[in-house]
């Protein structure tokens, strides 16, 4: 039989809040993805940690290829910049939902004086990239001993 | 509630208001942002979980909800001082109503770079097709 509100309609108040809080939720993702200049957002989000002998940035950028993704050093500031392409898909399919940015992006940092930019290395995995920025020689933290006659 | 909404476990929205407040348990979570593309065959499903390794994803399928759950080792928080922590979470977490025009017994996924992909088969049935006027 053909009704109105289909097989599982209930008048639940509590879960209908419950629900709204999902669409409420679907309304932001979907404000996000059409998001269309990616340069004027602030994309990778990244991680920065000071390990003492080296500072280690960790951005977030799933689903790049190794090839597609740029590190220059440019004047005293650390360039990270890539593209992200979209979704490969025959053109006759529907998207029911596209949310995940794709084009180019690129974030500049500045680099402190300490750095050694000769040394700088990098690496990708599980779509975070991890760049090592070791500091000079001199500014390492020491440990010395001072002997108490 | 009709019997056989208890057995499934309530409705949707009350699944997922009693697995929301499971997690906030846990500590935050974001909800990743997904593709979904419908083939004539297929549904697929791209998440981006940069971050987290295979062995720390799991997908369940409960009643006509698939739930994706992920867990981000946050390690590197703790090896020195945090200059700058954008990335706040340590999980993931999103469910999608798949219905039961998929075939249950065919849900694949793979992961690679950050990005996971589930491939929902359609089953037979609700596969489209032409109908011939005789």
């Amino acid at each position: 039989m053909l009704s109105r509100f289909g097989p599982n309609f209930s008048f639940l108040p509590l879960h209908q809040i419950s629900e709204l809080r999902g669409k409420l939720e679907e309304m932001f993702d979907d404000a996000y993805s059409r998001v269309t200049d990616w340069t004027t957002v602030r994309y990778p989000y990244i991680d920065v940690v000071d390990t003492g002998n080296e500072v280690i940035v960790y951005a977030e950028i799933p689903g790049c290829k190794k090839e597609d993704l740029k590190i220059n050093v440019v004047e005293g500031n650390l360039v990270l910049s890539g593209e992200r392409k979209p979704v490969e898909v025959p053109s006759d399919v529907s998207f029911l939902k596209n949310e995940r940015p794709s084009g180019t992006f690129s974030r500049t940092f500045n680099l402190p004086e300490h750095i050694d930019t000769e040394k700088i290395s990098a690496k990708y995995d599980n779509g975070v990239l991890e760049i090592h920025l070791p500091k000079r020689e001199e500014v390492r933290p020491k440990h010395i001993e001072v002997n108490v006659q | 509630m009709t019997a056989e909404m208890l057995k499934k476990g309530g409705t949707t929205a009350a699944r997922r208001e009693r697995r929301l407040r499971e997690l906030e348990k846990e500590g935050r979570f974001i909800r990743p942002l997904v593709d979904i593309v419908e083939t004539k065959d297929n549904y697929l499903i791209y998440v981006d979980m940069p971050g987290v390794k295979k062995e720390d994803i799991t997908i369940q399928l409960e009643a006509e909800d698939l739930v994706l759950n992920g867990v981000v080792s946050r390690d590197y928080w703790k090896e020195g001082k945090l200059l700058c922590n954008e990335c706040f979470y340590t999980r993931y977490h999103r469910d999608f109503v798949v219905g039961y025009d998929i075939d249950r017994s065919k849900i694949q996924a793979e992961f690679n770079n950050g990005v996971l992909t589930i491939k929902l088969q359609k089953q037979e049935e609700a596969k489209p097709r032409e109908i011939q006027i005789n």
